[in-house]
């Protein structure tokens, strides 16, 4: 229950702009930090709060704008100058390990309920 | 001397032993946890502890109950007398001050539930008075987040906790004949209500892909420690595992009842339903952008309900759904709690009234859920569990459920496979189950789940040791509260378990069964 903590954010001058379009794996979109100091990097952080989660650091350029690539599907949460901002990051193709994931899962769970009717 | 109950259909006992193993970490500790470990990743080991760990614990629990015909601290000493039975003990005590607290829980849920019907759970901002130098201004967290602190620093609180017990008291006050009825109802709409989130997620935008996120594994953590560890617990928990239930609800079955598939059949269903509430919660998460934290209470009284306040519309509806949903599931779950331990003590002391117990058992827990209510704001700033109450249940769930179950399984492992030998257990159960428990059963009991659970506790101990009684520097302020925590439960549970061991007679239970049959 440690996650419970809560940190109340200071709202921040900068504001975090994305093109509005869903965010797909590998496709590049627009981003853009209004009112960030200048050399501000876009801070990126994939599957925040689990054990996968790991950064990358994009620079802006003068206006604040910066073409990002997303490296991967899942929660993401961008960063930059005390702004951060939530996006889903969509998967390119079907998944299909998560298909077969899936399939195993249910075979055995649920496929252990016809044992009810055994006796 | 009253006569013990008995379940009137095997559908009965199945609902009833399924609702007590599907509680509110079902529903929101699981998708957790899977986020925190991977997802699909997690997944792989996860069913691999429920067939070495979970299904043959759970069998061993469910045997127990049939072979001995009594509750878990009786059927522990017909194997292996007094010392065993202290364990048996142990466990349960250890399960009380869980069951005290997770009606608190359950409590706050009621409180939400209520708040749910309103607006102010989810539109206009809440100020939360209590809270920072001259209060917390309204939008200075989000709403859900000052609606459940608002509620927790009111007495409110203890009034809800004195609404669940009267619940509890109320479906655990004639045994099978109360509780059966409860769970016949409770269960199917948790199954219910769960579609009907099921289906608003994976229609939302994006919510399918949130259930892609849920099963894809990525494969470079599965040789993690951290992860097996992880999947092996929560087997072990979500099982209801180690809190003497199973054997509790098995000990009210006729002698020639069909374990195996029960069994089975109990296990799947619990896993099958963790499963179907990823699809819920993962597509609200994926749909919304919320990021989970691996804890019960923030997915369950922030994530979740911040997720239902983004809906297009019937953000109303859902809320009160959601809270509906975990007040079944968590009702189910601790009338089964109360009833494990009532139905010991009953068993231990035939001449005294059931009734009796029930309300003896309920005012001991009623103590305990009004401390972890208490709303003295301890923490202005919110930084760390707001109130006194919150910061003494978030220790006491350290301690108790994180080892007072799996200490508790060892033991019953190591009775039954080194006392006992587990060949007789796997003898019972085949004499009347369909479905076979092979030899495998034997080396499982006796070699492999001893070694895992022991592996389980010592991986806990050790981080403890490396880093902190929970996160606590030993030279540092929330040191002596850990400890304190630490010595309440260990000193706690080991007394109680000493004086009930050795007061009465367990001969006394074997007579009560004489009785019914």
């Amino acid at each position: 229950m440690t996650g419970l903590l809560l940190a109340v954010l200071a709202a921040g001058a900068a504001e975090i702009e994305i093109a509005d379009v869903p965010l797909v794996e590998g496709e590049p979109v627009a981003v853009r930090v209004t009112g960030a100091a200048p050399g501000t990097p876009l801070e990126v952080t994939y599957r925040p709060g689990s054990e996968l989660e790991h950064e990358e650091s994009l620079p802006l350029d003068r206006d604040g704008a910066v073409a990002w690539r997303p490296a991967e599907p899942g929660l993401v949460t961008l960063a930059a100058d005390g702004a951060t901002r939530r996006v889903s990051v969509r998967f390119a193709h079907v998944p299909w390990s998560g298909v077969a994931v899936f399939l195993v899962a249910a075979t055995l769970l649920f496929g252990g309920w016809r044992w009810r009717w055994c006796g | 001397m009253e006569v013990r109950g008995q379940w009137s259909s095997r559908m009965g006992f199945i609902l009833a032993a399924s609702g007590s193993a599907i509680g509110l970490g079902n529903i929101v500790f699981f998708s957790a946890n899977a986020y925190k470990f991977g997802a699909g990743a997690f997944y792989v080991p996860y069913l691999v502890a429920l067939f070495v760990v979970g299904v043959p614990v759970l069998l061993l629990e469910l045997g127990l109950g049939s072979w001995s015909g009594q509750a878990f601290p009786q059927a522990l000493h017909k194997i292996g007398g007094r010392p065993a039975e202290f364990f048996g003990w142990f466990g349960l005590v250890s399960a009380t001050f869980i069951t005290a607290y997770y009606v608190t829980i359950l409590a706050w849920v009621l409180g939400m539930w209520v708040g749910a019907w309103g607006d102010a759970l989810w539109s206009p901002s809440v100020a939360l008075p209590a809270f920072g130098d001259g209060g917390l201004p309204a939008g200075a967290v989000p709403n859900p987040v000052a609606s459940f602190f608002a509620m927790l620093s009111s007495w409110r609180n203890v009034l809800f906790v004195a609404v669940i017990w009267a619940f509890n008291i109320a479906i655990v006050w004639r045994g099978t004949k109360s509780i059966e009825p409860a769970v016949k109802l409770f269960v199917p709409l948790m199954w219910l209500f769960m579609l009907v989130l099921i289906v608003r997620g994976v229609t939302l935008p994006g919510g399918m892909q949130g259930v892609a996120l849920l099963f894809t594994p990525d494969f470079s953590l599965m040789g993690r420690v951290e992860v097996w560890h992880g999947a092996f617990s929560q087997i072990f928990f979500t099982l209801s595992l180690g809190f003497g239930i199973m054997t509790a609800y098995a000990s009210y079955l006729p002698k020639r009842s069909d374990q195996s598939a029960s069994g089975l059949m109990i296990a799947t269903m619990n896993c099958a339903f963790e499963m179907v509430a990823g699809f819920a919660i993962f597509s609200l998460l994926f749909a919304f952008s919320v990021v989970p934290k691996a804890s019960t209470l923030s997915m369950m009284f922030f994530v979740v309900p911040a997720g239902i306040a983004a809906f297009p519309a019937g953000v109303k509806l859902f809320g009160v759904l959601f809270f509906t949903l975990l007040l079944f599931a968590g009702l189910s779950s601790s009338v089964s709690l109360v009833e494990a331990m009532a139905l010991a003590v009953c068993d231990k002391l035939p001449h005294v009234r059931r009734s009796t117990v029930v309300l003896g058992v309920s005012l001991f827990g009623f103590v305990g859920s009004t401390l972890f209510a208490i709303p003295k704001v301890i923490d202005p700033g919110l930084d760390g569990n707001g109130t006194l109450g919150l910061s003494l249940l978030d220790l006491v769930d350290h301690w108790a459920f994180s080892y007072g179950l799996l200490l508790t399984g060892l033991a019953e492992t190591i009775i039954v496979g080194w006392v006992l030998g587990p060949a007789t257990l796997r003898e019972w159960l085949n004499a009347y189950g369909h479905l076979r428990v092979g030899k495998w059963f034997d080396v499982l009991v006796k070699y492999v789940i001893p070694a895992i659970l022991l592996f389980l506790l010592l991986y806990s101990a050790t981080n403890e040791v490396r880093d902190g009684l929970y996160g606590h520097d030993m030279a540092g302020a929330g040191a002596p509260f850990a400890i304190g925590a630490l010595l309440v439960w260990l000193l706690g549970s080991l007394g109680v378990a000493g004086v009930l061991t050795m007061a009465g007679a367990p001969e006394g239970a074997a007579h009560r069964v004489e009785v019914a049959s």
